[in-house]
């Protein structure tokens, strides 16, 4: 009688038997999903750019790849599994953790032989017959993770990873299902603090060295690596520092196990638990693609999404801790209105907007259109600033529109994100590149490993030491002074190089788009560029004279950041009625006759102009803090209150139409 | 009729003061150097090709193949490196040459770099090598005074450096792709190979064209020069493929110790007998016939070549090696020796792949424990599977290494596992007995 066979517990036969769900339906995680679609994504993109290819047969499938594909990527071309931990499509290959074997057939020294090969060693070649399936392949494999798994503590429960966690994953589709080994696993100290974000245990680790190749490889930093050796090796910062990189929260997205895990995520939740979805970062300008994390309507933790054009799927730490803040209990989430004493005190919402409005129309009528002013925000989203356009210009007729806090020359950048990774010259004029502009500064690194000369100086004199020549890259911050940008524009003319003014806040040209500054043809504009905006320092001047009696100021602090600090205090210690919308106190709120508290970027939907153009819209992902209110919302409640009712948001209705034809380079 | 054993890098091992410049000039030395750098590269690399000379290092792999992949042609710096790294258990012949005939190394070195146009080599010494360091750097020194060395060398035009290094301790910095990220001053840990990386001699140390010879090969070099290489090739009663003389370092149960020169393909009982035999009122057991790596092969037979291709199949061992031959008699307890082995291999394993990191240090943990008296029969299962999921898994050669003579000594010695497993010790070699 045929039977199913009766075997041996704890043999390689037996594990085999006990490990399902493998092949390419096999539960994935995220990012495992993300790795898979790369290469796919590659390889076709290679396929239609006409690259050389070559053909092998993967599963009995024929697919054929580009010329120096690896044969794991070929598999996953092909659509079969192959499990692994090491390997990521943008890290070099490194074959540590052997898990990705298969067996290669393959021509040598004159005659065919099939191999079995960790296949993220290996570039797929013509007539490469790759079988991923045999029981050959199951057993290495099984045996390669049963050795993964002997000195990992398997303390899932109560692990951040767990539920997201690759190891797992393979465990159970190609692992075995008991340990044979009786002996201690390694100990060390668990959860060891290696930077203000990132936790360490060492116990979890693999040493797959995905973190050390991306502090190398792509942070460019070399901030962690490996310390002593074979079974003693461990991950860690060098003799004693601290792992403090920009970009140390990247590690923690692509460690395979729960190794690397973030201080801030750390027991706020099951990753089950965590509803994730697509937004923006505005920490800076860049505009990286993140995916919220979000529990029971608080956001929990920010992790990279994929756009290869602007973060490829990095964050800086900036922006995936930083964003910590929309749960602040610092958060404003009250309307505050000045009370006859001078004190700030709370109100109701209902209030503070009849105040606003009252005190609009009063000023209106007593002292003309143009004793009302506005300041754009450079944070907030375009159709916030269209909205307060409408308000301000639309309905109260007044042409002061200012917004710009800084000096710089509106102009979008020459050099995109994307192409500082093939410059050859880039020079860095006063920036911190990894804090200020961190996706510039990993396309730096990547054109870096690829010979390019990366230079900064410190001030714009010092670029006539640095060689430019016409194919130099410059870029700039926008906080010098005029005569900086002056003198930069002179030395680069001479060079016969273009330089590149890269804006700090995320939405720096949205009022711009929107009207403000009174730029009708701004689409033009915006690539030839301008002078600095002299509205912001008109309003700032009518402000302190007192010619100008009420100013909107949306999400933006003049008095903190204007670069003519003592203009923008006196114009603030005027006796106008300053109306701020804002997430936290700040030096314009402290001055403000009314204060009305918003939402923050994860809580309100619309569109973004990222530093290099990229126009990228977003949906709210959490509501709105209680008692507070998307600044949209209030500026269509003040639209309405001073008679002019539009219709229901929606961001395309108030988005500029002539950008979108315009559109960047 | 025994085999007459040519000596060519031994015949002036031990006239006294050989290791100066002056006695070894008096000696016909550096007269192969002032021959090869008047001589064409590509004349010395067909010399090389002609004498079959093989990398004496473990592989085997034949050195002209690899000293024909550099550019023909000076346009970037090429560097020639020696490994120097001796670290195989049971190996010292490198050690010897280094001590005894730096000068002879040095004067390897100086006709390789001709024939691969390099103008420096860089000579990686074990960590724990300071005797030969010593000696080699007092030789590079003397011949540096005595004009080998510098700048346009005996009026060639060419300039020739040697450099030392000296390595931390790291076993796995014996592997050429390891050694030369160690020599850049990186973690010494093996690199890909092609084809997923480009040949050293196309891109190597700091990315320019390098290869990587052992100390022996090289100091092999002149003596091609100075018998031509048909006539190098004519040394060698085995394999047509393994040709002239090569060192071996005999320890273990032998009457006479030491490294002796070999001419390839002499029997192995001959070379058993060169070494003064087995220990005398004692027999042959087992025996590693080329450092620890190759495994454990058994006592019969013998009477076979013994050279690259020599070695029968049915000792399962991994073959020649680097020339570490270790003599094992009956009162030897083989688990024990291969318990300190896997040691060895836990302790040297550099920790880049799962395999080897994680295989041997289990392995050491069980071998712990069975020695220990707390040995299980799934155990020998067990070690099998670990070895199993190494051999041909690892990243590099030291797995496989590592892996063989646990393999090995358990077909061979089963039942003293066994042993261990049933009453804690080793009933076999407490007896003597040779076999089960």
């Amino acid at each position: 009688m045929v039977g199913t066979p009766i075997l041996k517990p704890d043999s390689w036969e037996h594990n085999i038997a006990m490990s399902t769900q493998n092949g390419p339906d096999r539960p994935k995680t995220p990012a495992e999903s993300a790795d898979v679609n790369k290469v796919v994504t590659d390889t076709k993109a290679a396929q239609d750019a006409g690259v050389p290819m070559v053909s092998l047969v993967v599963d009995g499938k024929s697919v054929s790849v580009p010329k120096g594909t690896l044969v794991i990527e070929a598999a996953f071309s092909a659509g079969s599994d192959v499990p692994y931990f090491c390997y990521h499509p943008r890290l070099t290959s490194v074959g540590a953790c052997r898990m990705c074997l298969a067996s290669v057939e393959l021509e040598m020294f004159g005659q065919r032989r099939a191999s079995i090969m960790a296949t993220c060693t290996v570039p797929a070649a013509d007539g490469m017959v790759i079988k991923t399936t045999t029981p050959d392949v199951k057993k290495a494999q099984n045996g390669v993770l049963e050795l993964i798994l002997a000195n990992h503590p398997l303390d899932c429960p109560v692990c951040d990873r767990g539920g997201e966690c690759p190891l797992q994953n393979m465990t159970i589709s190609y692992g075995p299902p008991n340990t044979r080994f009786i002996e201690d696993k390694r100990r060390y100290v668990k959860a060891l603090p290696i930077s203000d974000h990132v936790v360490l245990d060492r116990e979890r680790c693999i040493t797959c060295m995905r973190c050390t190749r991306f502090a190398s490889e792509i942070a460019g930093d070399s901030k962690l690596g490996l310390i002593n050796r074979g079974a003693q090796s461990e991950v860690g910062p060098f003799l004693g520092g601290t792992f403090d990189s920009n970009f140390s929260g990247n590690t923690i997205e692509i460690c395979p196990v729960g190794a690397l895990t973030s201080r801030q995520f750390r027991f706020k939740g099951r990753p089950w638990e965590v509803k994730s979805s697509d937004s923006i970062c505005t920490k800076c300008s860049n505009g990286c693609n993140i995916a919220v994390g979000h529990r029971m309507g608080e956001v929990v933790r920010i992790n990279g999404r994929v756009n290869e054009d602007i973060n490829e799927e990095w964050t800086c730490d900036k922006g995936k801790f930083g964003n910590a803040d929309v749960n602040s209990s610092e958060r404003l989430t009250v309307p505050l209105i000045r009370d006859a004493h001078g004190v700030l005190v709370e109100t109701d919402w209902d209030t503070a907007l009849s105040a606003v409005i009252t005190n609009m129309q009063f000023v209106s009528e007593n002292y003309g259109a143009n004793a009302i002013a506005a300041f754009g925000t450079t944070t907030g989203t375009i159709e916030d600033n269209v909205l307060l356009g409408k308000l301000v210009h639309g309905v109260f007729a007044s042409s002061n529109l200012a917004y710009q806090l800084t000096q710089a020359p509106r102009r979008l950048p020459k050099a995109t994100i994307v192409s500082v990774e093939s410059a050859k010259h880039i020079v860095i004029v006063g920036m911190d590149l990894p804090y200020d502009q961190p996706m510039y500064y990993l396309r730096s690194v990547k054109a870096q490993r690829n010979g390019a000369t990366v230079i900064s100086v410190q001030t714009p004199s010092d670029l006539n030491g640095a060689n430019l020549t016409s194919e130099s890259v410059v870029l700039v911050p926008d906080t010098l002074s005029a005569a900086d940008y002056e003198a930069i524009k002179l030395i680069t003319l001479a060079a016969g190089c273009d330089y590149s003014v890269l804006v700090s806040d995320a939405n720096a040209y949205g009022p711009y788009l929107a009207g403000f500054d009174g730029a009708d043809a701004w689409v033009d504009d915006l690539h030839t560029g301008l002078p600095a905006s002299e509205v912001a320092n008109h309003v700032l001047n009518g402000l302190a004279s007192g010619a100008i009696k009420h100013a909107f100021v949306l999400a933006s602090d003049p008095v903190g950041a204007y670069a003519d600090n003592q203009l923008s205090n006196r114009a603030f210690s005027s006796d106008a009625f300053v109306v701020v919308t804002s997430q936290f106190m700040n030096a314009t709120t402290a001055k403000a006759s009314v204060v009305l508290p918003v939402a923050s970027f994860a809580e309100t939907a619309g569109s973004y102009l990222n530093v290099d153009g990229q126009l990228q819209t977003v949906d709210a992902v959490v509501p709105p803090k209680a008692g507070t209110r998307p600044q949209w919302q209030v500026l269509l409640e003040l639209n309405a209150r001073a008679g002019n009712p539009l219709p229901v948001f929606n961001p395309s209705d108030v988005l500029p139409t002539g950008f979108l034809q315009g559109g960047s380079e | 009729m025994p085999v007459e054993q040519t000596q060519l890098l031994y015949r002036h091992r031990n006239v006294p003061g050989i290791n100066r410049l002056e006695t070894y000039v008096a000696h016909g030395g550096y007269e192969q150097f002032r021959k090869a750098v008047a001589m064409d590269p590509e004349a010395i690399i067909e010399e090389v090709k002609v004498s079959g000379l093989r990398g004496r290092g473990g592989a085997g792999f034949p050195t002209h193949i690899k000293w024909n992949a550099f550019p023909k042609n000076r346009d970037v710096e090429h560097y020639f490196i020696i490994n120097a790294d001796e670290g195989e258990p049971g190996t010292a012949k490198d050690r010897d040459l280094m001590n005894a005939l730096p000068h002879l190394l040095v004067e390897g070195c100086l006709c390789s770099m001709v024939a691969v146009r390099a103008a420096k080599c860089y000579i990686y010494i074990r960590g724990e090598y300071i005797e030969p360091w010593k000696s080699v750097q007092k030789a590079i020194n003397e011949a540096y005074a005595a004009g080998f060395l510098g700048k346009n060398v005996l009026g060639s035009g060419l300039d020739f450096d040697i450099y030392t290094h000296l390595g931390a301790g790291a076993y796995e910095c014996g592997e050429e792709s390891a050694l030369m990220s160690s020599l850049m001053g990186e973690r010494g840990m093996p690199r890909l190979k092609p084809p997923a990386a480009p040949l050293p001699m196309i891109s190597g140390v700091w990315k320019r064209p390098s290869v990587v010879n052992n100390v022996e090969t090289a100091a092999t070099i002149p003596a091609i020069l100075e018998l031509g290489g048909a006539k190098y090739a004519e040394i060698g009663v085995g394999s047509p493929r393994s040709r002239g003389t090569k060192l071996f370092s005999v320890s273990g149960h032998v009457n006479k110790p030491g490294i002796y020169e070999i001419v390839l393909g002499t029997p192995f009982s001959e070379v058993l007998d060169i070494a003064g035999g087995v220990r005398d009122g004692h027999q042959l057991k087992t025996y590693i016939p080329g450092g620890s790596s190759m495994g454990f092969a058994p006592p019969t037979p013998l009477d076979y070549p013994f050279d690259y291709e020599g070695i029968p199949q049915n000792t399962q061992t991994l073959g020649l090696g680097s020339g570490g031959l270790m003599i094992f008699d009956e009162t030897t307890d083989v688990f024990k020796v291969t318990h300190r082995l896997v040691d060895f291999y836990h302790h040297e394993s550099c920790g880049k792949c799962t395999p080897c990191r994680e295989g041997l240090d289990w392995l050491s943990k069980i071998y712990a424990r069975i020695a220990a008296g707390g040995g299980r029969e799934q155990d020998i299962d067990l070690i099998w599977d670990i070895c199993d999921s190494i051999r041909g898994k690892s990243f590099c050669a030291l797995g496989e290494g590592a892996i063989w003579p646990v393999m090995t000594s358990l077909r061979l010695f089963r039942h003293e596992y066994l042993s261990y497993i049933q009453h804690g010790r080793n009933t076999y070699s407490e007896a003597g007995q040779l076999g089960a």
